[in-house]
């Protein structure tokens, strides 16, 4: 397994009580500004403004510490990338063989860097401070199908289960001497098929039993459901709801409208 | 008993994409596009392969979807496919890919499901859905990353070996998984 399942944790800070419907909004929007901005000195204060949200949404050290290795791996690899493809620009640094090594392609790099900085860490906040169930609550709000939003609700559940379930498969086939770490890479991927069968028979067994329960607990005998715990916007909401936009809309207005170089 | 449920959850059509008259989807739909949707998610956070070259790159959730795509059609292909590696990638961190994602594995799985089960799934019709449905992906993973996240050129062609080997070696395993799946739940595919 390579890291947490959830990345949620039960937290009381303002952006644990946020709408999801709100916070999903400001992923999208604030993707799209690191799209629009050009340059590295602004994508910089828009990374520092969402790590700063990070602080904010007090997530647990070993979280965020597992989620940003992978962001700066990232963006390492494309900085160091970038100037191989992109030999545009006079100042040759230096040059490595047929290679060139210049200035501006260095700093494209670096801009690009930052950019996917700012994707990648964006969509920590959501995950740190939104519960599975409230995400899936959001999308059917937005829109989703109620019955698609039950099978996705009913995934969010049973990954855990499933994992587990694998795990325990995985021990009981090494005890009957299956090896998972000798050989080629088509040999142990070929090893892993006496794990999954059992796992995906015993799935297919249990979506039966969860076929039953639905039907016995009228799933859809009514055209519209009701939920214990509804999302409601708050004025609270409204003024971040209005605070995101503002944040997209200012600097894309001063650069398409004034032509600001931003 | 079990058998029979099971050959109903693959004969009944779905009938919500088809227009029929019902609102809803029927309960064995749901449950089982549940299932294949968290069996995805978990397949691809739990199966890593360890090999040294990749760092522990590799994982077989693409061996999921072209099994879903192959035993219960474009359908169960596409949403399965796409959600449940979404899923996966918003879980374990990397949602910046998640929409990418969505779409690259959800044209994958109807690429696959829809040539692979051509004249009644004939070998070369799975090989050739492999091969389809992995360009899909390759193509949509290259062009997101190359134009819309902004990796640059050079980082985005890194990605496309890795991709290869992948689709390569879930489309092997996939296949399998299918056939022996079939053969222990006999209903299941007809």
């Amino acid at each position: 397994m390579t890291g947490f399942l959830d990345m949620y944790s039960e937290k009381d800070t303002f952006l644990h009580r946020l709408d999801p419907r709100v916070k999903l909004l400001a992923v999208v929007l604030i993707s799209v500004l690191a799209f629009i901005l050009a340059e590295l000195l602004y994508l910089v204060v828009l990374l520092c403004f969402i790590l700063l949200l990070l602080v904010l949404a007090r997530s647990s050290y070993g979280k965020a510490f597992f989620a940003l290795k992978f962001v700066i791996r990232f963006m390492i690899l494309i900085t160091m990338l970038w100037p191989l493809f992109d030999r545009s620009g006079t100042p040759i640094l230096f040059s490595v063989g047929p290679l060139d090594i210049t200035e501006p392609a260095v700093w494209r790099g670096a801009t690009s860097a930052v950019r996917v900085g700012c994707f990648a860490t964006v969509w920590y906040i959501l995950m740190f401070t939104t519960s599975q169930r409230d995400l899936v609550r959001a999308l059917v709000k937005l829109g989703l199908r109620f019955d698609y939003g039950l099978a996705l609700a009913i995934s969010f559940r049973f990954i855990p289960t499933f994992g587990l379930t694998i795990e325990s498969i995985k021990d009981a086939q090494r005890a009957r001497a299956l090896e998972l770490d000798k050989g080629s890479i088509l040999r142990r991927s070929r090893n892993y098929v006496s794990i999954l069968v059992p796992t995906i028979v015993y799935a297919l067994r249990t979506a039966d039993t969860l076929a039953l329960t639905l039907q016995s607990r009228a799933y859809g005998a009514f055209s519209s459901r009701t939920y214990l715990r509804e999302i409601r916007m708050r004025a609270s909401d409204y003024i971040a709801l209005t605070v995101v936009v503002l944040i997209l809309l200012l600097p894309a207005l001063a650069k398409y409208i004034y032509g600001v170089q931003i | 008993m079990a058998e029979d449920e099971q050959r109903d959850v693959v004969k009944e059509k779905p009938r919500i994409l088809s227009g029929g008259d019902s609102k809803f989807v029927s309960p064995r739909t749901v449950a089982l596009y549940g299932v294949l949707i968290a069996l995805t998610a978990s397949i691809t956070c739990f199966t890593v392969i360890p090999f040294p070259p990749t760092r522990g790159y590799f994982n077989l959730g693409e061996a999921m979807v072209f099994f879903s795509a192959f035993t219960f059609g474009w359908r169960a292909g596409a949403i399965c496919g796409g959600v449940g590696s979404a899923a996966a990638d918003l879980l374990i961190g990397f949602g910046m890919f998640a929409p990418t994602t969505l779409v690259a594995k959800g044209a994958e799985g109807l690429v696959a499901g829809t040539i692979g089960r051509l004249k009644g799934g004939k070998p070369w019709a799975y090989a050739l859905g492999i091969i389809c449905g992995g360009a899909c992906m390759i193509t949509t993973y290259f062009l997101s990353e190359w134009l819309l996240l902004d990796f640059g050129l050079g980082a985005a062609i890194a990605e496309i070996p890795t991709n290869i080997a992948q689709v390569a070696i879930g489309g092997t395993v996939g296949t399998l998984l299918s056939h022996y799946v079939k053969q222990s739940m006999p209903s299941l595919g007809k």
